[in-house]
């Protein structure tokens, strides 16, 4: 569903935030992307996304080159952002339907996505409040929304959990394990291990724009906890 | 507090000056758009100078000196008052930045007293840019002592204190009734319009004192005329007039008192009521009772152009800015109609119309008209939603179109209206109004098309308060200015041409050249690549 080919990304002051960066990410995985701050994680999904331009290397989604097809790319994925920055002076039911309208979504589907996805989140009622007026959680809560409005086959996510509250994660995480079931993957960057142990059944570690580890999780993990290998793996790399 | 003070200032500089950017960007391209925006600045300052030199020294030809002092203060306060007055909300209430301020260890009047000296270091810049050159003009007739030299310079310091003062009172009053209403963008903005139309009724008043036949008959009282009109409206300007023209201390001394004290008073009331104005300002209202209902469904482009309608209505300085210049045509040509031709020439004490002047109306239409240019920075006020048209499925005309249509939208039909209103007014012929409306038509395709591509060009997404990119951007500045220049040439281009040929060929042939400019800047605009804007 991804590959990431040999990425490499030097922004233009110099500085070299990816270096080739090799992943595959198969239909039905949910893929953990683990690092320290400014270790590349961002830089990486960016560039899948569409967001960050570059040079060295390609990405394919789907079968279709980032670089030569984004717009075959984009239909097909969904991605939740770091920040939830999204246009404060709309209403949460105008951005759902704008980013419907922008995916081509009919008028049922997206009423029967927002209605379930609303209802799940609990925050239907809020909906017709413009957006400037919401929590970063209740902004977190509808970009996951928009994000799943048109049931994507790749959803990449940098820090999805960050600023929902437990019943929330708990919701996107079943969500996450739904998709992959029929078939979607999922990437996904975090900072929370335990998370990633229970929900990744591969993950990479990133440090200083280089991979140092991928694989599946039982293989790399084994016996012990996400965290002792990380911090093990992140020693090694020095 | 001083040092406070001073701290607080010297951030809001490095955050909004770009000087930071000059020093620390090492990207090439961001650099050289920095230095473009600042190359431009000098420009204009240049013009304005120049502009303000000749006006004095031609009063001074006219011997009309005694008037100069009261006219540079007028004009630069009329300034002042119309750009503190429209920039007052967003910048000195309801500012971005308002949580982190008031949760560090600043006292309200520490706030905003830097804010309010942030924005008087622009306008004393803009101050003296005016008062300055005018004063050479003045001096180069008056021949004064050294004294008068040092009293002009202490009355262009203290100069913009006042209409600052009286503007964000006024400002500050509107953003509190406003923010009572539940919908508060419509209340400020009609609010605000009152108090725009309020400034231009009182310039139109000092441009009337010098315009009327009267007035040019008695040539020899010209200055005394203007100089009592002046005092009329703007009374402070006695003290200056009494203080260059009779070098009088006293004058000077109050003066500075007026201006000074009214700054006082203005930041020890506004102090008063700061967070309540700005918490009322900020906070917003949130039913949480919506129920899910049918929806519908759209295309993208639709979506797009729904976004960016919501955006200008949702934004009072966006709205005010970008939307003056559309609003102002309109009412400009309905009370030309409602006063009536005849009223309206007589005023001006013409008897017939000349032809020239149906031939340079719609230029004069279109300067207002692609004032409203919101192409110049609804790219730019995406910033950091940029993530969001980049994410999707969008291909890079597909965003650039929305934001012309938009505009098309905005300004044509206010364009058609003014064009009708005109029409009436000077009574023309069919085939004129049609004129008319195709050149406003190709006027507004121009701002649309030329604003667009300044806004891809000068783009900045890394703002922290919209009035950097509505204001003080280098995109708004180009292209409101680009537009201005090209319809005051081709106002003077076709109005002395027309006295040798037909002006409604003219007006054609500038609809055709306008008509392929336009076509050809869109295709430029439609081969710009998302990539190639960051």
């Amino acid at each position: 569903m991804l590959e990431i080919r040999d990425f490499s990304k030097t922004y233009s002051g110099g500085k070299r935030a990816a270096e080739h960066i090799t992943l595959t990410i198969e239909d039905g995985d949910i893929y953990g992307f683990i690092g320290h701050n400014g270790a590349g994680k961002s830089t990486t999904i960016r560039a899948v996304v569409g967001v960050l331009d570059f040079t060295e290397g390609d990405i394919f989604i789907d079968g279709h080159s980032v670089k030569k097809e984004p717009m075959e790319c984009k239909k097909v994925t969904a991605y939740i952002p770091d920040n939830p920055d999204l246009y404060e002076h709309l209403t949460g039911i105008q951005y759902l339907n704008f980013v419907a309208d922008i995916f081509g979504i009919s008028a049922k589907e997206r009423e029967e996505r927002i209605r379930r996805y609303g209802d799940m989140f609990e925050i239907t009622s809020s909906l017709g409040d413009l957006i400037s007026s919401y929590s970063h959680g209740m902004k977190q809560k509808v970009t996951v929304i928009s994000a799943l409005i048109h049931e994507p086959k790749l959803m990449v996510m940098d820090e999805p959990f960050v600023g929902l509250d437990p019943k929330a994660a708990l919701d996107l995480k079943n969500v996450m394990r739904e998709l992959c079931k029929k078939g979607s993957s999922i990437f996904f960057s975090t900072h929370v291990l335990e998370v990633a142990q229970k929900l990744c059944n591969k993950i990479a570690i990133i440090k200083e724009g280089k991979i140092v580890t991928a694989g599946r999780m039982e293989d790399l993990v084994q016996n012990q906890s996400l965290e002792d290998v990380f911090m093990e793996v992140v020693e090694d790399a020095k | 507090m001083r040092s406070k003070l001073m701290t607080l200032l010297k951030i809001q500089y490095m955050n909004q000056s770009s000087l930071n950017a000059l020093r620390y960007e090492t990207d090439r391209r961001k650099r050289n758009r920095t230095i473009a925006v600042y190359v431009s600045m000098a420009l204009v300052i240049l013009m304005m100078m120049a502009y303000s030199f000749l006006m004095a020294y031609g009063y001074g030809f006219l011997g009309m000196s005694n008037a100069v002092p009261g006219f540079a203060l007028v004009i630069s306060s009329v300034v002042t008052l119309f750009f503190t007055f429209i920039k007052s909300n967003g910048f000195l209430f309801a500012f971005k930045d308002y949580d982190m301020l008031m949760a560090l260890p600043f006292t309200t009047g520490t706030v905003i007293t830097a804010k309010f000296l942030y924005m008087y270091i622009n306008n004393l810049l803009f101050s003296l840019c005016v008062m300055v050159p005018m004063g050479v003009g003045y001096a180069m007739w008056v021949h004064p002592s050294a004294i008068t030299y040092v009293i002009w310079l202490v009355i262009a310091v203290a100069t913009p204190l006042l209409p600052m003062s009286v503007a964000a009172l006024a400002g500050g009053l509107i953003a509190a009734v406003g923010s009572r209403f539940r919908f508060k963008v419509l209340a400020q903005v009609i609010l605000s319009l009152i108090g725009v139309m309020a400034i231009f009724g009182l310039s139109f008043s000092l441009n009337g004192a010098g315009s009327n036949g009267e007035f040019f008959r008695r040539i020899g009282d010209i200055g005394k005329v203007m100089e009592t009109q002046i005092h009329r409206w703007y009374p402070v300007s006695i003290w200056t007039d009494a203080a260059v023209n009779e070098k009088s201390i006293l004058a000077l001394l109050g003066f500075l008192l007026v201006s000074v004290g009214v700054y006082g008073v203005f930041v020890a009331v506004t102090s008063i009521k700061y967070k309540t104005i700005n918490t009322a300002l900020m906070s917003h209202h949130a039913a949480s009772n919506y129920k899910m209902r049918k929806q519908e469904s759209h295309s993208a482009i639709h979506a797009l152009v729904r976004k960016e309608v919501k955006r200008f209505t949702s934004s009072v300085p966006y709205l005010m800015n970008m939307g003056i210049g559309a609003i102002l045509a309109v009412i400009g040509s309905v009370v030309c109609v409602i006063i009536g031709p005849e009223k309206l020439l007589a005023s001006m004490e013409i008897n017939v119309i000349p032809k020239q002047i149906t031939y340079i109306v719609p230029f004069a239409v279109g300067m207002f008209l692609t004032m409203t240019c919101t192409t110049c920075v609804s790219l730019s006020l995406e910033g950091k939603n940029l993530w969001i048209v980049k994410s999707l499925p969008l291909d890079t005309r597909t965003i650039f179109k929305s934001k012309m249509i938009f505009n098309m939208l905005l300004v044509a039909p206010a364009g058609i209206i003014s064009s009708l209103c005109f029409a009436f007014v000077l009574k023309v012929d069919v085939a004129t109004l049609l004129i008319y409306i195709l050149l406003t038509l190709v006027s507004v395709g121009f701002s649309t098309t030329f604003g667009m591509w300044a806004g891809i060009r000068f783009a900045k997404f890394d703002w922290e308060n919209e009035i950097e990119v509505i204001k003080q951007g280098a995109a708004s500045m180009l292209g409101i200015f680009v537009n201005m220049i090209l319809q005051i040439i081709l106002a003077v281009a076709v109005g002395a041409l027309s006295l040798i040929c037909d002006g409604r060929i003219l007006m054609v042939i500038v609809v055709v050249l306008l008509g392929v400019v336009d076509w050809l800047i869109y295709g430029r605009i439609m081969k710009i690549q998302m990539r190639d804007v960051l």
